[in-house]
């Protein structure tokens, strides 16, 4: 039946263009794309004592598609997550299907080093892992509503090198684009499962057949037709980053005293070791192994001082090489302010002979 | 003798039909609300580009009587279809009594003096209960007159 396209209002002043919603809400039936809705009028009427029924033409059309999806993100915290070097980098991204229709979602191939995983909507239970050499998952899910969303979670996992350094940047990214789940001769010109959902242009004519496709602004690409959504949670590597600065000074000379003492035998002369963290992650179990000059001997009369942050400490000795194990260097708190780096300091004595 | 009365009952019976030509026409817009540059809204009916769960269809059915004679006593009854729900005060009608089913059509009232069992219970029935809307149109319509009725729903 052709539509009548006469207006129907009371006249009135100019107006401003339909204000349509960016979003469609989800209503709590949702119903299903494609569903036939039809109307016939019936009509009683009396002419001349006469009782006569007539019925209208019936006007029908089929109920049109939006895709909507949102994906959130499992983490908490401030962005960028921080990350420990050598550990694994994970987010949980849920995606969640509010279309009245079902929609499968295609996953890219993983980048080298990153896995995807997911439990099989189909069957709830099955765990699918994808990476770098797997083709790409295509994940069906069915429609739901305001009251039972159905949803998927994608756990994306980078394990960050050991040797990544202090505040190099990492991302756990997923793309995910949304393809037809079936193929269905009433959406649009006809779709085949497997291809990417495209949107109905705004320009095209209305046909009560025929299944529009419609999505909101932050799911259209900017081809303006494929329905898809970037993510790309950020992280920042946190890793200790130890240098170590050795000095040397001469305390005292047997002529001199402690007046600029010179290096003359029985001077007394003191190392001092500085090791610097300049990471953002504490360092422990640092050993330091320093070798004396063969000049010094350690087992000599004069008796070594040892200090570590100048509290008396006792290292190792063999023959010249002093070792000090298990030491801790705080963190640094602003990679970009020396001032903030974490730092310790060894000073021992020995004696020229 | 037979042959007379045989054509004044046919002549009689071509008359009654040709007298009795009352059509029904049943069209449907979309309906959006709009905003007027002095910030108030009012909806408007125009021809849908898309029809989406939540969204509100209009129906406007036409009775036109292009009949000789008036007729008289004219009801129109719509269906509330399947997959919407009326939207409450939306049905009108020039000269029309409006009254609407919870019954599927068996029994008509006003909003007032419509219930339902719900758990049990006897309970008013809202607008989302309604499953029929019927005008009665309280004057006769003309030959060569129509009259306009029309009601919204919003899909499921």
């Amino acid at each position: 039946m052709k539509l009548k396209t006469f207006a129907l209002i009371a006249a009135s002043s100019a107006m401003t263009l339909p204000a349509f919603a960016a979003d469609y809400d989800i209503t709590e039936f949702d119903t299903v794309f494609g569903t036939d809705i039809s109307n016939t009028a019936s009509l009683k009427y009396q002419v001349n004592g006469t009782e006569i029924d007539e019925t209208s033409n019936t006007v029908e059309f089929k109920v049109d598609r939006k895709v909507i999806f949102s994906v959130t993100d499992n983490q908490t915290t401030t962005d960028p997550v921080v990350v420990n070097a050598g550990d694994n980098a994970v987010t949980v991204y849920t995606i969640q299907n509010d279309s009245n229709a079902p929609i499968s979602f295609q996953l890219p191939i993983p980048p080298t080093g990153t896995t995807y995983s997911y439990v099989d909507p189909t069957d709830g239970v099955t765990v699918i892992t994808v990476d770098s050499s797997d083709a790409a998952a295509i994940i069906p899910l069915v429609t739901g509503d305001a009251n039972t969303p159905v949803t998927v979670d994608i756990t994306v996992t980078l394990t960050v090198p050991n040797d990544a350094e202090s505040g190099d940047q990492i991302f756990t990214p997923l793309n995910i684009v949304a393809v037809e789940p079936a193929t269905d001769a009433e959406i649009g010109g006809g779709v085949t499962a497997g291809d990417q959902i495209v949107a109905t242009p705004s320009t095209a004519a209305w046909d009560e057949d025929v299944i529009q496709t419609i999505t909101i602004a932050d799911l259209l690409n900017v081809d303006g037709v494929s329905v898809e959504l970037d993510n790309n949670q950020e992280f920042v590597v946190s890793a200790s980053d130890l240098s170590i600065v050795k000095t040397v000074a001469i305390l005292s000379d047997p002529i001199n005293s402690t007046t600029n003492p010179k290096a003359i035998p029985g001077a007394v002369v003191e190392y001092t070791l500085t090791i610097t963290n300049a990471g953002l992650i504490a360092a422990t179990g640092v050993n330091l192994t320093d070798v004396v000059p063969t000049a010094f001997d350690l087992t000599d009369a004069y008796v070594e001082t040892y200090t570590l942050d100048a509290v008396a400490t006792v290292p190792g000795i063999a023959g010249n090489t002093l070792t000090f194990n298990g030491l801790s260097i705080d963190a640094a708190t602003d990679i970009t302010l020396p001032a903030t780096y974490g730092s310790i300091v060894i000073k021992f004595t020995v004696k020229l002979p | 003798m037979i042959k007379k009365i045989t054509l004044a009952f046919s002549l009689s019976l071509m008359s009654l039909v040709a007298s009795a030509e009352v059509t029904l026409t049943n069209t449907v817009f979309e309906v959006v609300t709009i905003t007027n540059e002095d910030g108030s809204k009012q909806d408007k009916w125009q021809q849908p580009d898309k029809l989406l769960p939540g969204e509100r269809v209009g129906y406007q059915i036409e009775v036109n009587n292009k009949g000789t004679e008036p007729a008289v006593d004219i009801v129109i009854a719509n269906p509330i279809p399947e997959h919407t729900l009326y939207v409450q005060d939306s049905a009108k009608g020039i000269n029309t009594s409006i009254e609407f089913s919870v019954d599927n059509g068996k029994t008509f009232a006003q909003p007032a003096q419509l219930f339902i069992d719900k758990e049990g219970k006897r309970v008013q029935a809202t607008s989302e209960d309604f499953t029929q809307v019927r005008w009665k149109l309280n004057t006769p319509l003309a030959a060569g007159d129509s009259s306009t009725v029309q009601y919204i729903v919003k899909i499921k």
